[in-house]
């Protein structure tokens, strides 16, 4: 109880201050006195962006997951179960990608995209993204890989299975929660990527969430919209909680599951 | 492409083999110009609060058709606009032809060469307020047209002091009556941030000493004057004339204050006339306008406000210069102050009969802004910025001296004007 | 315990035969297209910009066309000249706020996965609560919390308090810490979460039937077997948190003492435009994380690398 306590207050006071008139939204009280759904109604008022950078985080956050996940599961297997001389270099250097800096690459990368004609597009911020995940994506799949019961894949093998086979039908079901809880880090930190959308995209067309929330404004430049950003903030997290209500069933079932049969 | 460029190219090629793609492109604009310089142009702004851009870009795209203006609208944050900017500078992409540079920006664009020099007799007339087109020049040049100015300005609470103060000892004196009313007496800018540089500046300004000198290659800061500027914010804060909060107020808490009848005195720009004017303001009719304070009489403000520059990777560039002239013109500025609701570059516009009825602040305004200091100019502003919020915001907690902070801040700018 | 160790442990007998049935140069060339794919996207998004930052690091920054290539004078200057102070003292930010919250998540997420693991009703629901505060986004809870953390704002208000939050060093540490081990804990738990999945449940049923206490369980079978798991949360935790910006930079704007290497970076690369000295600073940062990364793997033996790969390379030589 205390865990969800800890977890839910702060989000029900950004549930409570998305409710809050401007007027209001200072008053400190647990309990909107005047709920109003004003913001919500700002935040899809801004001639629809919010729609549509939905929709770009959808698509950028889910390539990003799909592509991250079928790389990382490659490299993991490789790297748990094959064996091959530069393995702890490969597992340092996927390390070592994630210690420098962010905004170190951000003006270079700019650059770069900037010479390729990238920028504004989608690929330019999901090539970053997938190599943003993949570092931690191949170091949580190769140590699930490591603990994986391949007596039976061998035993499948045996049976007359090809190593493909044996892999689909044996091991990636038992791998299943593995998966899915680093399919879930990586949507996640793909969906609140902010740093390199805010920089390559430009315009509406490719604009995320993330972005279009730091484009709110108040009445003044120097005003800032809680109320809306509160708003958008919940509008953005409750896709997230449904899908992880949806794959969550996964995570628990995988390998108790698997291990039985 | 530069020496250096073309080495970091090839060493990067050899280090990760991806010579095809590093190859330098993206230059711009120095090809024959078989065009005259003229076509269509872009034009990037800070965000269009009211959404008159669009309008003023209509009524000359319809003068102008084959020199159309398309309209690229930034974020509303200052900070992320110069990040777009020098983003696309760096790449020298001619993505902005005209730019709307913060005053503070436009010596940096300058000194990196990013800005075309502009005509003095079509950007900076006689009508144009001085230190707006100070705030412009660098080395000599106008590197942008002035188009919105800015100044600060002291609100009061005229149903408590109907005689606003004229000195900061009689401020100091006025805050009897807040106390009297449990009130705070005065709030400002005094989170470490821009807005503290600003007010810090306005202190030591008022107080007669200075930063930088006006080359901006020599550091002033420290004098007695600057020490008396500090001291007084400082001593402000100490009689908890100042709420020890403040040391988190930015505009925004500030106002707040101020509107929800928390403080009897402000400092703040101009937009916070709409608000306490407003039909469910608390201090709507209980509240006046006037200029800043020093030791004695009135003070100097620091000059916010926006130039319009033209980038030095325009195709168009020609066109790119009339577009910001026509943009300071008589009719555009007009928009300006009754539409946009910000302070015009013209010096005329502050007397007009009607703009004054709409904003009967207007008269005050011009008087803060003629005696008004830019900041420090200097290619280096974030670096002097940062040293003077630093150091200040220190002295304003207490933590230091007043005398070791303006000591430490004189090290300091000599080491960020290098 | 190291013995229980060795029981959990798959049995290595059968691992060796197929293993030693399959030639390693052919393992070699399999393992080399599957990480191709990888090695590739990584080369070019960070290899490239990584190499030229570091490049650019060597040169220094004036005005103008051509830069002066001033070799390692940038990295000095950063490291003992007369601006230091700032460089070590941020470098002494940094550490502070890793280590306080990575250790407070750690123990929060380990308490949280270990719930999270029980089997009873409204599981699902709490497995989601759990991860609301890691699925909002970092730019949205930095504002909720900078708002919270207001003088006049909900937490004062709450607790009668009348506490400047950013105002002063250590409440701005205190509130720092507080709203990134609130965001961030949950990805510890998940990470731990994930496995304990892996524990087959008749390994703690043999364990009851030896008369283990829940405690001993814990510290017998659990915390183990959890380990790998658990390392890599923390390894991955260090890196993230040793670069930590946006709440900082929200917060305070590095004001109070919070100045993290990070928002140094910033300040020198963005908004000073100097990118020689903010290339020195983003590869002094690197090394820093690097040689504490290095020293974490070794010393504690992260088991995705670490130890259990030379027992695995020893099994095929034999």
């Amino acid at each position: 109880m205390l865990v969800v306590l800890f977890c839910l207050l702060p989000f029900y006071w950004m549930l409570v201050s998305s409710l809050k008139s401007p007027g209001d939204i200072l008053d400190n009280q647990l309990i909107p006195t005047r709920p109003t759904m004003m913001n919500y109604g700002a935040v899809f008022s801004d001639q629809n962006t919010f729609a549509l950078a939905l929709k770009n985080s959808l698509f950028i956050a889910g390539s990003v997951t799909l592509i991250a996940l079928l790389f990382g599961i490659f490299a993991s297997y490789a790297l748990a179960r094959l064996n091959f001389k530069a393995k702890n270099i490969v597992l340092a250097t996927f390390l070592a990608t994630s210690m420098f800096p962010g905004v170190a690459i951000l003006t270079p990368l700019f650059q770069l995209f900037a010479d390729m004609g990238w920028i504004d597009t989608y690929q330019a911020m999901i090539i970053p993204d997938i190599s943003f995940s993949l570092p931690l994506g191949v170091w949580i799949l190769t140590s699930f890989f490591r603990a994986m019961p391949w007596e039976l894949e061998a035993a499948a093998r045996v049976d007359g299975c090809t190593p493909l086979q044996a892999f689909r039908q044996v091991i990636l079901p038992l791998a299943v929660p593995g998966v899915f809880t680093t399919a879930i880090l990586i949507f996640i930190s793909a969906w609140n990527e902010f740093m390199i959308a805010n920089s390559i995209s430009q315009t509406p067309a490719s604009q995320p969430v993330t972005v279009a929330i730091a484009q709110f404004t108040g009445v003044s430049q120097y005003d800032q919209p809680f109320g809306t950003q509160m708003a958008a903030g919940v509008i953005v997290t409750v896709p997230l909680i449904i899908v992880v209500l949806i794959f969550q069933r996964r995570i628990v079932s995988g390998l108790t599951a698997g291990g039985v049969k | 492409m530069t020496q250096k460029r073309r080495w970091l190219t090839s060493v990067a090629a050899l280090g990760v083999a991806m010579a095809s793609l590093t190859a330098c492109g993206g230059s711009a604009g120095s090809g024959a110009q078989a065009d005259g310089g003229r076509g269509p142009i872009t034009f990037a702004s800070g965000k269009d609060l009211t959404g008159s851009m669009p309008k003023l870009i209509d009524e000359w795209n319809q003068l102008h058709p084959d020199q159309k203006v398309t309209f690229i609208e930034l974020s509303a944050s200052p900070d992320e606009q110069r990040n777009s900017f020098v983003q696309d500078l760096q790449a020298k992409s001619d993505k902005y032809d005209v730019m709307w540079d913060d005053v503070v920006w436009t010596s940096e664009f300058a000194a990196h060469g990013w800005l075309e020099p502009l005509d003095p007799a079509k950007v900076a007339g006689s009508d144009v307020l001085p230190a707006a087109v100070d705030s412009a020049t660098y080395n000599g040049k106008v590197y942008g047209a002035p188009f919105m100015t800015n100044a600060g300005l002291l609100y009061y609470r005229a149903d408590l002091v109907p005689k606003p103060p004229t000195t900061w000892a009689e401020l100091e004196a006025d805050c009897a009556v807040a106390k009297a009313h449990n009130m705070d007496c005065y709030a400002g800018q005094f989170a470490q941030y821009e807005g503290l540089t600003v007010n810090a500046a306005e202190a030591i300004n008022s107080a007669g000493g200075s930063f930088l000198s006006p080359d901006g290659k020599t550091v002033t800061v420290d004098s007695p004057q600057s020490r008396a500027g500090l001291q007084h914010l400082v001593e402000m804060f100490k009689n908890g004339d100042i709420n020890p909060a403040g040391v988190t107020y930015q505009e925004q808490q500030s106002a707040d204050a101020f509107l929800g009848g928390k403080a009897l005195f402000l400092r703040n720009w101009p937009y916070v006339y709409t608000n306490a004017n407003a039909d469910d303001s608390q201090i709507k009719g209980k509240f006046g306008m006037t200029t800043l304070l020093g030791q004695s009489g009135s003070g100097t403000s620091s000059l916010g406000g926006i130039d319009l520059g033209v980038s030095a990777f325009s195709k168009h560039k020609e066109t790119a210069k009339d577009w910001v002239a026509w943009m300071q013109s008589q009719s555009s500025q007009k928009t300006v102050v009754s539409v946009m609701n910000q302070a015009s570059v013209l010096k005329s516009l502050y007397t007009d009969p009607e703009l004054v009825k709409a904003s009967p602040y207007l008269p005050e305004l011009q008087k803060s802004l003629l005696s008004a200091t830019p900041r420090p100019k200097t290619p280096n502003y974030n670096a002097v910025s940062l040293a003077i919020q630093k150091n200040s915001y220190e002295a304003l907690q207490g933590k230091i001296s007043v005398d070791q902070a303006i000591t430490q801040m004189a090290a300091d700018l000599k080491q960020a004007i290098q | 315990m190291s013995i229980r160790h060795e029981e959990i442990q798959a049995p290595p007998s059968r691992t060796r035969r197929i293993k030693a049935s399959t030639s390693r140069h052919s393992d070699g060339r399999l393992a080399f297209w599957l990480i191709l794919p990888a090695i590739v996207i990584l080369t070019i998004i960070m290899g490239y910009p990584v190499v030229s930052s570091i490049v650019r690091s060597l040169f220094g920054d004036t005005l103008g066309e051509a830069v002066p290539f001033v070799g390692l004078a940038n990295y000095i200057d950063v490291l003992f000249g007369n601006d230091s102070g700032t460089f070590w003292g941020s470098a002494g930010t940094t550490y502070f706020f890793a280590v306080v919250t990575v250790s407070l998540e750690t123990l929060i997420g380990l308490a949280m996965a270990l719930i999270m693991n029980k089997a009873f009703r409204g599981r699902g629901l709490l497995r989601a609560s759990v991860l609301v505060p890691w699925a909002i986004p970092t730019a949205v809870t930095a504002v909720l919390w900078k708002w919270s953390f207001d003088p006049v704002g909900i937490i004062n208000s709450l607790t009668g308090a009348h506490i400047v939050w950013t105002g002063s060093e250590w409440p701005s540490k205190i509130a720092i810490v507080i709203a990134d081990t609130w965001k961030t804990a949950p990805f510890v738990a998940l990470l731990i979460l994930a496995g304990l999945q892996v524990i087959p449940d008749d390994v703690y049923e043999a364990a009851k039937i030896d008369g283990a206490n829940a405690m001993q369980r814990f510290r017998l079978i659990t915390l183990p077997l959890v380990r790998p798991a658990l390392l890599v949360a923390i390894l991955f935790r260090v890196l993230d948190a040793l670069r930590m910006y946006d709440l900082p930079a929200i917060f305070t704007h590095g004001a109070n003492d919070t100045t993290t290497l990070s928002i140094l970076v910033v300040q020198s690369t963005l908004s000073q435009l100097k990118p020689g000295v903010g290339g020195a600073l983003s590869t002094l940062t690197f090394l820093f994380i690097f040689i504490t990364a290095f020293a974490f793997v070794k010393v504690l033996g992260v088991d995705a690398v670490g130890a259990d790969e030379k027992t695995k390379t020893k099994e095929v030589t034999t």
